[in-house]
């Protein structure tokens, strides 16, 4: 039993001033556990419940079908299935995939500046702050990478480029929910406010929250499509307790797509039509080196993902982790902190020339990408080795001025992986698109501006 | 993990039924103690330990083992909120009403002094905030570590700690006050 005196002491760690109250504080505190109810356990209720217990039948497995829960979705991918003779389903998977005619999505690569991955572990897109610039140059917010570092990229086998059209595939991302929960919603009325007021209003982000602290939330973008699955509160400050990752507590690459599969498998989420997990073998190699070396930070998270498979290429961000299924780990606690899922039911392809320049994508590959940059001058030079190219699709998002939004492309791509890197290299992958009139708005290297100076995102095109 | 609770939860959760039962057993006495100590009533309080135990077997699967207390840490956490649903059910405060087994207002001076206090802790546990009070009663009554505390509200050790700290400087405060109000009604 806790001692009056431990309680004190322990409240004194905490404020010491209330030290000086010990002589009003000694009857509060005597107060409240002379005041501590009395309980009499009643053994016959604890035996019948236990009882009960035993006999109750095992609950069901929690499944989130995806299909149930967007059934607008489904229904629309069956009837362009059914209705349009270039409709074409993907085996073993729920897409449906409907033709158009060549260069359907417009000129591709003019004004982009979008993409994930960057020299030495920079961003672009990020940099970029996701807005399309008009140049064909592009044009990224601040230094990728601090100056005193130069990543050189090094592939000395063949590159073959023997198609000269390719097909790209845009995403078709809005998501419906069913008819009758979108009117129990926009005729909600609250009292204050009365929803069906404001006539046809249709749902865009809904979050749903599991009531446990410790549990997780679930938000729908709808318009997007994608589904996010993310810890509650309670979950943080149960992480922050773990310790800092040492090698000794570093867990496997192995282990952590067991805890990313574990959890999908858990909550019912079917990596049916998606590659193999990806992890970057880097990003784990440097963390692993900083858990060794104990002298300062060490990040404790991963991602694992699952490409999509679309005509039994996976698609992948530019520095090579999966677009799909995302799964974030915590390491320190081997445990899953956010999933992303994004939908791809209905996909729309069109056919785009292919470069068959191999000078021009080697100039991209030894550059470290579409949104690598390598400063004039460094203290220190990385390496970094890159193995054979395989056939991938990648993201080329593109904007549409019209319907002012976002869509992603799924462009014919080579994926050339990282075999050996110095440095805090942690992309897994250097990815190319091959579609002629994006690498040609990427010949040069992308400029950055320095953020002191004055950014000016619609700049005409640099001569 | 190697504790016997991650051991019989690991077994539970594949279906051993026994090795739930072997947790029931470990902790169902403090649980229920715990939720009768909100309720103060016999049969709300077994009703509510009822649904505390049958809502963890539906959720052995969603709990993440930290190491040993964290299974009777995530018991309690599934305690307190079906107490705190209940409590909103009923749509009262704290418990300490309406058909609460509180000490009679008669028979010996000691019993007297244990009635006068029971209110007076109402009465000063009813200024702090909902969270402050969880906290002081975790701390106090079930004696429950910090840590597991800071598992059963969902803050962080610091955090609950400050909030310890601050509800006994308020009650210090208060308790003076509100015992020398609630006497001369008993």
């Amino acid at each position: 039993m806790t001692t009056l005196r431990t309680l004190l002491d322990e409240l004194y760690a905490v404020d010491p001033s209330l030290r000086t109250h010990e002589a009003t504080l000694t009857p509060v505190l005597e107060s409240l556990l002379r005041t501590k109810p009395e309980v009499t356990i009643d053994e016959t209720f604890i035996a019948t419940l236990r009882q009960t217990l035993m006999t109750k039948p095992a609950p069901a497995p929690r499944r989130i079908d995806w299909r149930l829960l967007f059934p607008a979705v489904g229904i629309a991918a069956i009837a362009l299935v059914v209705a349009l003779p270039f409709t074409q389903p993907q085996p073993g998977s729920r897409m449906a995939v409907t033709s158009l005619a060549s260069n359907a999505f417009g000129m591709l690569g003019a004004a982009q500046a979008s993409g994930t991955g960057g020299g030495g572990g920079g961003d672009a897109k990020r940099m970029a702050g996701d807005t399309p610039a008009t140049s064909e140059t592009s044009i990224m917010v601040g230094e990728p990478y601090p100056n005193s570092v130069r990543y050189t990229y090094a592939y000395d086998g063949d590159i073959a480029l023997t198609e000269t059209a390719g097909t790209v595939y845009r995403r078709s991302g809005a998501l419906a929910l069913p008819g009758s929960t979108q009117n129990t919603l926009k005729n909600m009325n609250l009292g204050t406010v009365d929803l069906g007021a404001f006539g046809d209003l249709g749902a865009q982000y809904i979050t749903l929250r599991q009531d446990d602290v410790n549990g997780y939330n679930v938000s729908l973008d709808l318009m997007y499509g994608m589904i996010s699955i993310n810890t509650n509160e309670g979950m943080w400050s149960t992480l922050e307790s773990y310790p800092q990752l040492t090698e000794a507590t570093m867990p496997s690459e192995e282990d952590v797509v067991t805890t990313a599969a574990t959890f999908l498998s858990r909550y019912g989420i079917s990596t049916e039509g998606y590659g193999d997990a990806i992890v970057s073998k880097a990003a784990y190699g440097y963390i692993l080196d900083l858990a060794r070396s104990a002298t300062g930070y060490v990040p404790d998270s991963m991602t694992v993902s699952w490409p999509v498979m679309v005509n039994g290429m996976p698609v992948l961000h530019s520095d090579g982790s999966g677009y799909g299924i995302t799964v974030g780990v915590n390491l320190r606690a081997n445990t899953v902190t956010y999933v992303s899922i994004v939908s791809t039911n209905t996909l729309d392809a069109s056919s785009y020339t292919l470069t068959t320049d191999v000078n021009a994508v080697r100039t991209i590959v030894e550059r470290g990408g579409m949104y690598g940059w390598q400063p004039e001058t460094a203290e220190k030079t990385y390496n970094v080795t890159l193995g054979a190219p395989t056939q991938v699709l990648t993201i080329h998002s593109s904007y549409n001025e019209a319907e002012r939004k976002s869509v992603d492309l799924f462009v014919p791509a080579l994926s050339f992986p990282v075999t050996d890197a110095e440095g805090d290299m942690q992309q897994s992958s250097i990815v190319i698109p091959l579609v002629e009139s994006i690498l040609e708005a990427h010949a040069e290297e992308p400029i950055y501006r320095i953020m002191d100076e004055p950014v000016v995102m619609t700049e005409p095109a640099l001569e | 993990m190697n504790h016997p609770d991650h051991e019989l939860w690991q077994s539970a959760k594949a279906g051993d039924r026994s090795a739930f039962g072997a947790l029931y057993d470990q902790h169902v006495r403090e649980i229920y103690a715990y939720v009768y100590r909100r309720v103060l009533h016999k049969e709300t309080a077994e009703d509510l330990t009822s649904v505390v135990f049958t809502k963890a077997l539906d959720k052995l699967s969603q709990f993440h083992d930290r190491g040993e207390g964290s299974f009777v840490a995530w018991l309690y956490t599934i305690a307190r909120t079906t107490v705190i649903d209940d409590i909103r059910l009923r749509g009262r405060t704290i418990a300490l009403k309406d058909d609460a087994e509180l000490p009679e207002r008669t028979a010996s001076a000691r019993r007297m002094e244990a009635a006068v206090d029971a209110h007076a802790v109402l009465a000063a546990l009813e200024t702090l905030s909902a969270t402050q009070r969880d906290i002081v009663l975790l701390r106090l009554w079930d004696e429950r570590t910090f840590r597991d505390v800071a598992t059963i509200v969902g803050k962080s050790e610091a955090s609950c700690k400050m909030h310890y700290a601050r509800a006994l400087k308020l009650l210090r405060t208060s308790f003076v006050t509100l015992f020398a109000l609630v006497l001369p009604h008993l």
